[in-house]
């Protein structure tokens, strides 16, 4: 029987601090995901709150990934962090159900999708200012199929294989996070991870303990940003490098080699050549003479460690807080970056009262355990993955990339696949309450921020002296209804741009572009030769600072922008724009 | 101070138990929405140690009506 009381006390912490209001939230964090990820937000929140990291959550609906990340900060507003979870399952549904009925193709259409969708993730780690934090994609668990037949076990292997690394293509060498999904469902059992009737109820997989652990994993990776893993791992030398006292058994009578308990030494340097190669310094401050232990590394023929590995070498018998006060100044890293690793408690004590900052982790009594004393606790977890990592991946993926010229979408392509209409339409009185609170809720796509009541609005709309318009903005996933104001005075000789405002929901599309080219056509049709636009700074509205010289505009003065009909920047082609009559 | 299952409700609709009653529903309560329910579903099984099958879950359109279906699966400290 699972242990549920430290996941319900992390949500009746989280509840607590929603509840009381709590403190002003620091972290923004939003949530993509192919499947209804709420759940999650209790297991994040509570351990940041333990940090003293207070956050917020934005939810995205689920099986939104490439809509959120064309525009992030559209979907979900400010972000520090971007999480998207995903699952082949739910993606990529239909590729994965042909791919188990033993469809020819299947493999290799879901391979280019999953290629597309980790181009698409990694543009908006390169173009946005907050981090992204990606899911690789778990081994799958489609609803009703067999894991343990082993017809199903090698088609889902494939297809999981196969999609996994053409994600890691598509990824490239963008700066994304990695939240190993897959890992921690093998490290929990998928069976274990999964609460099916959920899954068909409300589209969300997953059991209560497995929701706690991916927001324990996603904690700690959020942390990871303002608290990095430590540099450099400290090693004492007797019954830690190797078993017994060299400075009594002689280099001859240590233990160490391939048969136990010698071979659990051998292992635990293993791991600690891996930690090296992954670029964590390694260092020695034990309490030896300094020949006895030059010449175990120097002869001794089963030492996986060389004198070469180790970048200062603390061999004496000065307290260790002093030696590792040395270390941490002859490598120019604080002293909290320091992993102290030791078999003494009393050495590790000493080191605790001195240098607190430094971590220790304890040779265990088991030496059984000794080559797990590194991976179970967990302090070199969610480290960035070396470019050479994905540079491997990305040399299997050529092959098929070759033969496939599958390569992500462009941003233009993107936008012209999703089919974007924006009717552009003369206010009328149907219109003014909608109009008129536009004006009033958007902060940041608004140039100059004006508050206007309706009465306000329906005398610009009688003026002769004004256009008043708006757009209605739909695309193939849906009608986004009437989204953007604009209005504009007549002058002489330059028309003023009043306001121009859009709802965030259709941001970074070209709309704005297609609706300035359209709204200055038209002036131009009455006369108009050339505008002034005037950016208005808040503190919401920093969005568009930009946006006329964006758009072909010069700037005149503080804030304000001038631009000849001429100069507006045209619609984008792939806008397609109708002109609508008053009804 | 309210009971078991109320303070559960509290804590899944994030309001204060002081406003709840039996006859809290879906209906008279704003933060009951559809993410709201399944919250409640995943708590009151972790927290009750019951499975809800999907009948279950689907009768539950109050807090009253939460506490029959808890009570005919057998649970009594509610």
């Amino acid at each position: 029987m699972v242990d549920l009381e430290p996941a319900r006390a992390a949500q009746r912490r989280w509840s607590a601090h929603q509840r009381d209001g709590g403190a002003a939230a620091e972290t923004s964090i939003g949530v993509v995901a192919s499947f209804t990820a709420q759940p999650v937000e209790p297991f994040i929140g509570a351990p940041l709150l333990e940090a003293g990291v207070v956050p917020e959550f934005h939810f995205a609906e689920y099986n939104q990934i490439h809509q959120v990340c064309y525009d992030p900060v559209g979907a979900l507003g400010r972000l520090d962090f971007l999480v998207v979870l995903w699952r082949i399952e739910d993606v990529f549904a239909a590729g994965l159900e042909r791919a188990l009925r033993g469809e020819p193709g299947a493999v290799d259409e879901v391979v280019i999708a999953a290629r597309e969708l980790g181009g698409t993730v990694g543009r908006a780690a390169r173009d946005g200012d907050f981090s992204v934090v990606v899911s690789t994609p778990p081994f799958p668990r489609p609803l009703g199929v067999d894991l343990v037949d082993s017809t199903v076990g090698v088609r889902l292997a494939r297809i999981h294989g196969a999609a996994f690394e053409a994600f890691l293509a598509g990824i490239g060498d963008a700066p994304v996070r990695w939240a190993d999904l897959n890992a921690w469902q093998v490290a929990a059992g998928v069976e274990p991870s999964h609460d099916v009737v959920k899954a068909i109820v409300y589209r969300q997989p997953y059991t209560t303990p497995f929701w706690h652990a991916i927001g324990g994993h996603l904690a700690d990776i959020v942390l990871r940003e303002s608290r990095p893993a430590p540099k450099c791992v400290v090693l004492d030398c007797d019954n830690t490098l190797w078993g017994g006292v060299v400075g009594e058994d002689g280099v001859g009578g240590i233990e160490l080699g391939t048969a136990f308990p010698g071979s659990a030494y051998n292992e635990f340097q293993k791991t600690l050549r891996a930690l090296k190669d992954r670029g964590v310094l390694l260092a020695i401050a034990s309490k030896n003479n300094p020949q006895e232990v030059d010449d175990v590394f120097a002869q001794h023929d089963d030492m996986v460690l060389k004198r070469e590995d180790v970048a200062v070498w603390r061999v004496n018998w000065n307290p260790k807080s002093q030696s590792l006060r040395e270390i941490a100044q002859e490598l120019n890293i604080g002293i909290d970056s320091l992993v102290m690793i030791d078999d003494s408690h009393y050495e590790l004590a000493e080191i605790a009262n001195a240098t607190p900052e430094v971590r220790t982790l304890q040779v265990p009594e088991e030496v059984g355990l000794l080559p797990d004393v590194v991976a179970s606790s967990g302090l070199f977890r969610n480290m960035k993955v070396s470019a050479e990592d994905l540079a491997r991946t990305d040399m299997i993926q050529q092959e098929s990339a070759r033969k496939h010229a599958a390569a992500a979408m462009s941003r233009e392509e993107f936008l012209a696949s999703l089919e974007l209409v924006l009717d552009y339409v003369e206010v009328g009185t149907e219109h003014v309450g909608r109009v008129a609170q536009l004006t009033n809720k958007t902060n940041q796509f608004n140039l100059t921020t004006i508050r206007r009541t309706e009465a306000d609005i329906r005398a610009l709309v009688a003026s002769d002296e004004h256009l008043v318009r708006a757009i209605r903005v739909a695309d193939k996933f849906g009608d986004y209804g009437l989204v953007g104001v604009a209005i504009l005075e007549a002058g002489d000789p330059a028309w003023e741009i009043d306001t121009f405002l859009m709802s965030c929901r259709v941001l970074s599309r070209g709309i704005e572009t297609a609706f300035l080219a359209t709204l200055t056509a038209e002036a131009g049709e009455l006369g108009a030769r050339s505008f002034l636009g005037r950016y208005v700074a808040t503190p919401k509205n920093v969005l568009v600072k930009d946006l006329y010289p964006r758009h072909g505009f010069v700037e005149v003065g503080p804030g304000e922008f001038r631009a000849e009909l001429a100069d507006v920047t045209p619609a984008p082609d792939y806008v397609a724009v109708r002109k609508e009559a008053p009804c | 101070m309210g009971d078991r299952l109320t303070e559960i409700f509290a804590e899944g609709l994030r309001v204060d138990a002081a406003q709840l009653n039996e006859e809290t529903s879906p209906q008279n309560t704003p933060q009951w929405d559809s993410l709201a329910a399944m919250t409640m579903v995943a708590l009151l099984e972790d927290s009750f140690d019951v499975r809800l099958s999907t009948r279950d879950i689907m009768k539950m359109n109050s807090i009253g009506a939460a506490r029959s279906v808890l009570r005919a699966k057998g649970v009594t400290e509610l």
